[in-house]
């Protein structure tokens, strides 16, 4: 994982940044002396933002190392 | 990978380095599925504390169910990126990345993560790398750097095989450079860079006909014009120096006035890199040929073919 972030195109850097924006914006609203229903509502959406970018992060690093045994196994097929 | 440019990579790495610091902390070096693990549930533990400590009853059951959902749907992603080898790939190339240098063991050229495709023999350069490692009693100096991240690069690629080589063909301008001229070190530099530019050229030519052969109706080897008017076999030889390319030969014959009277297409299939096919092929020889010659002509292998 540590190699695959230090090899990382551009996109995967963005979604890092982003889940790490919204998994501390979360933490501090989380802990924030809003009201009830303010603070409720804004860490749910937070933390649905910071879920759905790890979700998304975690099909696309699937569907690449799909591609890739795909290839790979076609290589051997070859050698 | 950041390894286009030597000063583009130190300058990356810097930066780099400050927020893979606080990575390698939680998840060590060489990472694998424990440590992709680990940092699940330590996210895991973080955010139900988080909503079960700062929010009301219900609400906080809710939220910490969907922290558990997404640790379960991770842990379901991490298995099946497991079972596909995704971990130990990143692993196999975790010298290069950390340390930025290429790794200092005896032969630093052949790829760790067993996922090499066959290279064409003209861009094979492992026997002038060993030479060259020779000289250098296994430390090669680090000018070889670049040519030997490409070289895991051309050697772990099929598709940009051509752009790579033109990248290898500028790595190896450091090298040339360490080398007086006429030496065993220059000899070997113009030895990859005849084979580099050979191969940036063209496929074409990569393919040739070794040999033709024609055979009567009982099978003895006879000249072309020994089997007018009747059916005899041809028998071609192709090898190919260069990628794997799908060949088809068409042998064509013509009369005394060098005029082509009929022609047949031999399916040679896929040739493979620094391989040789032999394949033969009935074929009627009409009954004014005088001589036949033949076209060679290549297309690129249907991906995923796997021709014998």
């Amino acid at each position: 994982m540590l190699t695959e972030i230090r090899r990382a195109a551009l996109e995967t850097r963005v979604q890092y940044g982003l889940m790490v924006v919204f998994g501390a914006l979360c933490i501090i609203a989380a802990l924030s002396p809003l009201q009830d229903p303010v603070r409720i509502t804004t860490v749910g959406t937070l933390f649905g933002f910071t879920a759905g970018l790890w979700v998304s992060h975690l099909v696309q690093v699937l569907q690449r190392a799909v591609e890739k045994s795909r290839e790979n196994a076609e290589n051997r097929a070859v050698g | 990978m950041s390894s286009t440019e030597p000063a583009d990579e130190s300058a990356e790495t810097e930066s780099d380095s400050k927020f893979l610091a606080s990575i390698t902390f939680v998840t060590g070096e060489d990472a694998n599925v424990g440590s992709f693990l680990l940092v699940v549930g330590i996210v895991t533990c973080v955010f139900i504390a988080l909503f079960q400590f700062t929010l009301p009853e219900p609400i906080s059951h809710l939220l910490t169910a969907g922290v558990l959902f997404v640790t379960v749907l991770s842990a379901i992603f991490a298995a099946l990126l497991d079972s596909l080898g995704y971990f130990e790939q990143a692993a196999g190339d975790a010298a290069v990345a950390t340390t930025g240098r290429v790794d200092s063991s005896a032969r630093p050229w052949v790829p760790t993560d067993r996922k090499a495709a066959p290279l064409p023999p003209m861009i094979n350069f492992d026997d002038e790398l060993r030479d060259y490692a020779e000289m250098y009693d296994g430390d090669l100096p680090e000018q070889f750097d670049p040519f030997i991240r490409d070289y895991l690069r051309l050697k772990t690629n099929t598709g940009n095989r051509r752009t790579i080589a033109s990248d290898l063909r500028a790595d190896l301008n450091p090298i040339g450079a360490l080398f007086e001229e006429g030496t065993e070190g220059d000899e070997l530099y113009e030895a990859i860079s005849d084979g580099l530019f050979r191969y940036i050229d063209s496929d074409t030519e990569h393919v040739t006909l070794d040999r033709i052969v024609f055979y009567d109706a009982e099978g003895n080897e006879v000249d072309v014009s020994d089997i007018r008017d009747q059916l005899g076999r041809v028998e071609l030889t192709v090898s190919n120096e260069g990628e794997a390319v799908d060949v088809d030969v068409l042998v064509q014959f013509y009369d005394a006035g060098g005029t082509s009277i009929s022609s047949r297409t031999c399916k040679v299939g896929t040739v493979w890199p620094g391989t040789t096919r032999t394949v033969d092929t009935d074929a009627f020889v009409p009954s004014e040929t005088s001589r036949a010659g033949t076209t060679i002509r290549v297309s690129n292998p249907k991906p995923g073919l796997a021709d014998a």
